[in-house]
């Protein structure tokens, strides 16, 4: 009987397991991507939706869930880039999303995209939709363990071990049961227009460079051993307010590149 | 222990007695509204009342309080070898669909309940028929059965796992695992982009045609569904059109009955 219950408890983890392992977690990525698609510009809305077949939400998790199907697994490198020992993005480097974000900005832009097969594009807004997202994640920069070893540890979960990468992942969607990504967007601070212009300067690697920089703030907030079930209110608040920011400036980031790409 | 069953137990009744996951299912009651006539519109608020997004599910719901079983039977379509609608009975969509849009016609005659009762039936049984898990097609009669089939959990090539699933819950719920944190309003809002322009083609047509058109959809699947196929995560992720193909038709279609109803 007990083996019994142990195999149906482990069909129902299954079953929802799919959604676990995405990163920024399938809701981040999905917020982030719901809210880009509000700030697009009508032709690049119109642009996006023709070649998507879509809105950019309906891609938001799609690299994540192609990132072990043949043909794409090379693929599973760009959801994250390197840092180096002096804490600076490694720039240059094909297996990483930095790279990869910049490539495909670059060969799109200039009416670029209009040299390119419909499927090509599609493909090219897939990646950019998740990785400027990733690019956005505190967990989504690759440290080195031989160059910060102080970086690798674990939380706990009510005394259980929980892995830091998967709770900063997920960490947009802590302490926010139930709620959907429309629901997050209409609480999302809303930049004015001048301070919209300043967070789309830059391009993949700085913004990834700011990452860096957010990820270690992280480390402090949340250090070895926490129990993130033990935070008090202040403390996830201050959780919150980083991992929000960072999803917003995502939303603005893509927008911007997309907005750029298909300007007439 | 016990309690963890017990807990499971029910999950799992829950997840086998709907339809599709409800936000699917609210989703194409509210494309559905917003793609009526305003008669069509004013009708279904004066029989179903002003709050139309909680009027889905109705019988299933009923059926979990032992009410309305009859309805079961209702929810599927059956396609012969040419993918012509068999309708012997009145235990299938199509007759419960024509019967209720007969019924909404003639509304003036009917009392209160009995339209609200045609109208429930419009919105339920639209989605159900084009749910992939309601298309019975004779020529691949294990279509009609439920039946286990191999699903990827991840890994590929020789390393990729997989795990027993059934035919009608992956068809129901298989899905909304990529978009859980979806409204039904974010759904709205896709459809329209992925299928907005087949709106007129979607309309168009019979109930009888609407099973054939739903033939066509699922046929290919039982090229390689079978209680023997192994249904690989790319596979999974590309069903995922076809899923949301079905929950466009349904949508279109339920504007198309309680249009051409109240016209």
């Amino acid at each position: 009987m007990k083996k019994r219950i142990l195999k149906l408890a482990l069909v129902v983890v299954a079953l929802f397991a799919t959604e676990r392992v995405m990163a920024w977690g399938g809701f981040g990525h999905t917020v982030i991507a719901y809210a880009a698609e509000q700030f697009l510009t009508p032709e690049a809305k119109q642009k996006c939706h023709h070649y998507l077949r879509s809105t950019l939400a309906f891609q938001a998790s799609w690299m994540d869930q192609y990132r072990s199907i043949e043909g794409y697994t090379e693929c599973d490198k760009w959801h994250s880039t390197n840092i180096d020992a002096n804490y600076k993005v490694v720039k240059g480097l094909p297996s990483t999303g930095a790279y990869h974000i910049e490539r495909i900005r670059k060969e799109m832009l200039n009416g670029g995209y209009k040299t390119m097969s419909d499927s090509l594009v599609k493909v090219n807004l897939q990646y950019l939709i998740h990785m400027i997202g990733d690019h956005h994640c505190p967990v989504h920069v690759r440290w080195s363990k031989k160059e910060h070893p102080e970086f690798f540890y674990s939380l706990k979960k009510s005394g259980k071990k929980l892995g830091y990468h998967k709770f900063w992942d997920g960490s947009i969607a802590s302490w926010r049961k139930g709620w959907t990504a429309d629901r997050y967007f209409e609480e999302m601070i809303k930049l004015p227009k001048s301070a919209i212009k300043k967070v789309q300067k830059g391009d993949g690697y700085t913004w990834t460079q700011e990452t860096a920089d957010v990820s270690r703030k992280c480390f402090r907030l949340t250090p070895k051993d926490t129990d993130i079930s033990e935070l008090s209110r202040e403390e996830r608040e201050a959780i919150h307010v980083v991992v929000d920011r960072q999803a917003q400036r995502a939303a603005y980031r893509l927008a911007g590149v997309l907005n750029e790409i298909f300007k007439e | 222990m016990k309690k963890l069953f017990i807990t499971l137990a029910l999950a799992m009744g829950v997840y086998t007695a709907q339809a599709w996951n409800w936000v699917y299912d609210q989703a194409a009651l509210l494309l559905a509204f917003e793609s009526m006539t305003p008669e069509a519109q004013s009708v279904m608020k004066q029989y179903l009342g002003e709050n139309i997004r909680q009027q889905i599910q109705t019988f299933e719901q009923a059926r979990k309080k032992g009410q309305l079983l009859d309805t079961a039977d209702w929810r599927t379509v059956t396609l012969d070898m040419d993918l012509k609608a068999v309708v012997a009975d009145d235990k299938n969509a199509i007759a419960q669909l024509e019967n209720a849009v007969d019924v909404v016609k003639a509304c003036a005659s009917k009392s209160s309940e009995e339209v609200a009762f045609a109208i429930h039936k419009i919105i339920e049984l639209t989605i159900e028929m084009h749910n992939v898990g309601n298309v019975y097609l004779e020529e691949f009669p294990y279509s009609k059965e439920d039946f286990e089939f191999q699903q990827s959990m991840g890994g590929y090539g020789a390393k990729e796992k997989f795990r027993p699933r059934k035919w009608k819950h992956f068809w129901s719920y298989g899905f909304s695992v990529f978009h859980s944190s979806w409204s039904a309003e974010m759904h709205v809002r896709d459809l329209k982009v992925c299928h907005g322009r087949y709106k007129e083609q979607y309309m168009a047509g019979t109930i009888r045609d609407w099973a054939t058109d739903m033939g066509k959809l699922v046929k290919p699947l039982y090229a390689w569904a079978d209680p023997t196929c192994r249904l690989s995560r790319q596979a999974h992720a590309e069903e995922e059109e076809r899923f949301y193909a079905g929950v466009a038709r349904a949508a279109y279609r339920i504007a198309a009955l309680m249009n051409s109803a109240t016209k």
